[in-house]
């Protein structure tokens, strides 16, 4: 009987390991990659804004690519735990994943990460965060010149989910006296509620979450804190338009482990070029109130290691001031 | 083995008090940086927990030491089987996530449902090969294709 | 647009089959998922929605909808016939739940918990479509002080949770804020507790510790009794006809049970950051202290399970408050759901009544319409899940065994989770052993980041002015909530010391 059941285990055991050993994929070469399945990593949670872009920018390079990406979100430590997740896979080119500027340049410097920008290659950016100062609806201010004036007499609160945020604030008080204090909530609906409610003046936000309640009137954009203005409030001005040299950039990014065959590397760029400029996936990303931006590999790891190194200085000071 | 009310009470008081104390001056101050701000400070409220832990672990301490020789204690026991067994299956789950680390889910979840329910008691072979191969597999199958989501 | 009308139109879109098919789907999934332990409604949700990618607008809500609320009733199922919940919405009704089941009116207490939830689900329903956006600018009212009062009103439901002891209570619930502790601060941005671990930086997951110290551990214990040769189906038969049924003198017990637990899980849903967890136990709590028999609770009583199951239905419906108004998610389930809300290409929040008002009034009617698919799906199917469970224990508990395994590694997709999951377990075991209610570990694991965040929020915002807790007319409504609150469990405690040493 015993003999009887052994022998079945080890026919179980030897057919699933066949069937196993089919299904992994050793390492390709770039001329028939990719042969299988390839699994896309998102760092945030299904259902966010980024999450629908990166699905998005998935489906259409699939088809580029002739076949299928499967997405599997790994969350936690704001977007740090799936780039972590992404760094110590195979770097066989199976596996990509969205690794946004935060994780990869500033986190880094604030929580200890078990990676670095050099675990990875870049294949592109496919879009960016927008961010902006709001107020209430029914707040006295109307002008980020009002909200400065007022803050030069007394300290006004100011939220924001997070770094870089607080550093525009820093850089308002710098340029004009004006006493912003930053109050730090870590989640994005606290905010969107203590605003609403009157509980905090003003927040440096993102234009993802609130773009709503601007164009429903319940919270006043008073200025855009990236490059471009907000993409509902088009005659809001940005901050470089009132003078102030501050931008917050923040992209999301596409990369695989370090490593990888540099052939396989080009045809992922290449796919997700395309990806990129198609109309459907631009149209998703405007859907989801995020700012359509490409950037090529080459050009975003520029930019991330750009963004370490400074802000390695920057936090630096803050975390000797804490 | 078994303990009756009273001395579990103070033994777990005991480790109870210990483990506030152990946290208030060695955990906390390790895995938590000194920001050096105002009440309240990150540290603040673990630490209030943590000496919660002391005083409470240390009343039930002390409530052990009064109810010592009351008449009605509830007795706690385990036999040595009882105990054998769940110390099995807790090694078994062990072993079964480890092994997820080198070996894909189907082999892996195949010969631990076999194994485990082989040492519960289940003699039969059919029962057994039908339950360790089916399940696995209809778990696969609908995470796979009809969910989209990758097994380890 | 008269709200009868777009409701009845919204009905008509749904009992179309294209739409009908996918919201019994949704159904089917639900139940299924939350029946078994590791797969929770959550989880449920955030697996379909790639799938909705492809459906319009209304059916991919009602699906997901569906999903979410029949989640929440099938984690009641596994709760009360292998004594291990679902999910966590399910934590408070294993007590009664299975007690029932032990004496043999396993289906009379699936049958309560199915028409409890569905009830529930209703009630919060009808609200969300009479009166969401009036009570939507009422939770805003709600700002870090008055959460910080609702909380310390709610950590007091530790302590009446604490059956004999109190100190053991205490206990648990103090263990159970430390874990919530672990994360990265608030207000800092730094890690604590993590142990230098990578996945604990946003702390401990709540569906991972209440299937390690609730589901496995509980697996753990019942593992002792196979060890003994437990080997036949577990739970003994249904003594009478009654035992299956839900009975009218059973709805005239749980008829107020119902409408206050409702009450509170609409409560609980509208304001955000709370969930369907908090209101079982809260709901569980209220029905225990306002019933006339509070020492049946836990024994295996009917109110029990109606109280907890109501309440944690009705956040199902009372989610969508705040959702459809102001665009914020009452818990984790409605978060997601707003992805599915902006795959779409809709935006949840003020502006979605006056963009595409009929796709609310769909939901509004898919929301109905899906309880009384979940009472007809399951009516016919429960006893599927009884002939099931009573399968031998030597191969039941394997597979439940498997199943939260896999369960919580598809909620991340890392077994560090799995991990975690093992060391609650663990500590579940041991307190299950000793007598320590692990309601008040749960509890005081949820409660505590809400506590602590808007506390130290609340002082932030007003400078360190400790009046700043007094400042609202809602503050001291909910302190002399929580100063009656503990007068009755003091009073109640003493009552039950009088009447031991009288014996």
């Amino acid at each position: 009987m015993k003999k009887f059941l052994s022998i079945i285990l080890a026919c179980l055991m030897l057919l699933a390991a066949c069937t196993a050993c089919s299904n992994s994929e050793s390492t390709a070469s770039g001329s028939d990659y990719p042969k299988g399945n390839i699994n896309m990593i998102v760092n945030f949670s299904a259902g966010g804004g980024t999450d629908i872009a990166a699905r998005a920018m998935a489906d259409v390079a699939a088809k580029s690519l002739g076949t299928a990406i499967s997405v599997t979100n790994v969350t936690g430590g704001t977007g740090t735990v799936g780039v972590a997740e992404l760094a110590n896979k195979k770097n066989d080119g199976y596996t990509i994943g969205v690794a946004s500027l935060s994780p990869l340049s500033l986190l880094p410097w604030v929580l200890e990460v078990p990676y670095t920008p050099d675990n990875f290659e870049y294949i592109c950016a496919f879009g960016q965060y927008g961010f902006g100062i709001v107020v209430g609806g029914d707040s006295p201010y109307n002008t980020l010149d009002e909200l400065l004036e007022a803050a030069k007499t007394q300290e006004i609160k100011c939220g924001a989910t997070g770094y870089p945020q607080p550093f525009a604030m820093d850089d308002l008080n710098e340029a004009t006296g004006s006493q912003l204090s930053f109050v730090s909530y870590p989640s994005t609906t606290d905010m969107i509620t203590d605003v609403l409610g009157g509980f905090i003046p003003c927040a440096v936000c993102d234009e993802a979450s609130f773009t709503t309640y601007v164009e429903d009137g319940s919270m006043k954009l008073l200025a855009s804190a990236t490059d471009v203005p907000w993409a509902c409030a088009p005659d809001v001005p940005t901050l470089m338009d009132l003078g102030y040299d501050i931008n917050i950039m923040s992209y999301m990014g596409l990369c695989v482990p370090a490593g990888t065959d540099e052939a396989i590397v080009a045809k992922l760029r290449e796919a997700f070029e395309l990806a990129c400029k198609d109309e459907g996936f631009i149209e998703t990303i405007k859907n989801g109130n995020l700012v359509p931006t490409y950037m090529t590999g080459e050009e975003y790891e520029k930019l991330v290691y750009e963004k370490y190194e400074e802000y390695k200085v920057l936090l630096a000071d803050v975390n000797a001031a804490q | 083995m078994s303990l009756t009310e009273s001395k579990t009470e103070r033994i777990l008081g005991a480790v109870f008090t210990v483990i506030g104390l152990a946290l208030y001056f060695i955990i906390i101050p390790w895995q938590i940086k000194d920001v050096g701000a105002e009440f309240p400070t990150p540290r603040s409220f673990p630490n209030l927990l943590a000496w919660l832990l002391v005083i409470l672990g240390a009343a039930l301490f002390i409530s052990g030491m009064k109810h010592r020789n009351a008449a009605d204690q509830k007795v706690y026991s385990i036999t040595k089987t009882e105990a054998k067994l769940v110390l099995i299956t807790l090694l078994l789950m062990v072993l079964y996530v480890i092994s997820l680390y080198f070996v894909p889910y189907i082999p892996a979840t195949v010969v631990v449902l076999a194994l485990m329910i082989f040492i519960y008691g289940q003699r039969s072979p059919v029962k057994l090969a039908a339950a360790s191969v089916a399940v696995p597999v209809i778990i696969y199958l609908a995470f796979t294709y009809i969910l989209k989501f990758n097994m380890p | 647009m008269d709200v009868f009308s777009a409701l009845a139109s919204g009905f008509g879109e749904i009992l179309q089959l294209s739409n009908l098919i996918y919201l019994v789907l949704g159904v089917v999934v639900g139940v299924v998922m939350g029946a078994i332990p590791g797969l929770t409604a959550t989880m449920a949700i955030t697996l379909i929605i790639p799938l909705t990618y492809y459906l319009t607008p209304t059916q991919s809500l009602i699906m997901l909808l569906a999903a979410y609320n029949a989640g929440n009733f099938g984690g009641s199922i596994s709760a009360i016939l292998i004594s291990t919940p679902g999910t966590p919405a399910a934590a408070a009704t294993v007590a009664d739940g299975y007690g029932l089941a032990q004496k043999g009116q396993g289906g009379k207490a699936i049958k309560t918990a199915l028409f409890s939830s569905c009830f529930g689900c209703l009630f919060s329903s009808i609200v969300l479509v009479l009166v969401a956006q009036p009570i939507a600018k009422y939770a805003l009212k709600f700002g870090p002080a008055e959460y910080t009062v609702l909380m310390v009103f709610s950590l007091t439901i530790i302590a009446s949770a604490a059956k004999k002891s109190m100190i053991k209570g205490l206990i648990g619930g103090a263990l159970g804020l430390l874990f919530g502790c672990v994360g990265t601060d608030s207000m800092y941005t730094i890690p604590r507790l993590s142990f230098g671990v990578l996945k604990l930086y946003s702390g401990i997951d709540l569906v991972v510790m209440l299937i390690g110290a609730l589901a496995v551990s509980q697996l753990l214990i019942q593992v002792e009794k196979v060890a003994t040769g437990w080997k036949e189906a577990q739970l003994p038969p249904a003594t009478c006809k009654d035992d299956k049924r839900f009975s009218l003198s059973d709805l005239k017990t749980c008829f107020k049970t119902w409408l206050r637990s409702s009450a509170i899980g609409c409560a609980i849903g509208a304001l955000p950051g709370l969930g369907p967890a908090l209101a079982c136990y809260i709901g569980y709590d209220a029905a225990k202290r306002g019933s006339k028999h509070p020492e049946k609770f836990g024994t295996g009583y009917v109110e029990g399970v109606a109280a907890a199951e109501a309440a944690n239905n009705a956040v199902v419906g009372a989610n969508m408050i705040p959702l459809l108004s102001l665009g914020v998610p009452g818990d984790t389930g409605a978060a997601v759901l707003i992805g599915a809300f902006l795959v779409q290409g809709l935006t949840p929040g003020p502006l979605i009544f006056t963009e595409s008002p009929q796709t609310v009034y769909n939901v509004y009617a898919g929301l109905i319409l899906c309880n009384i698919v979940l009472l007809l799906v399951v009516l016919a199917t429960y006893k599927l899940f009884v002939k099931l469970c009573s399968l031998e224990t030597t191969i039941i508990f394997p597979v439940v065994a498997i199943f939260c395994i896999i369960g919580v590694y598809a909620l991340n997709s890392t077994l560090a989770d799995v991990w975690i999951m093992l060391f609650f377990a663990v500590i579940g075991y041991i307190l299950m052993k000793f007598d320590f209610p692990t309601t008040t570990m749960l509890v005081g694991f949820i409660l505590s980041p809400i506590f602590e965040k808007n506390f130290r929020r609340a002082l932030t915002l007003s400078d360190g002015d400790f009046s700043t807790f007094f400042s609202s007319p809602l503050c001291w409504a909910f302190w002399i909530i929580t100063a009656l609150s503990l007068f009755f469990i003091l009073r109640g405690k003493k009552k039950d010391a009088n009447l031991s040493d009288g014996l």
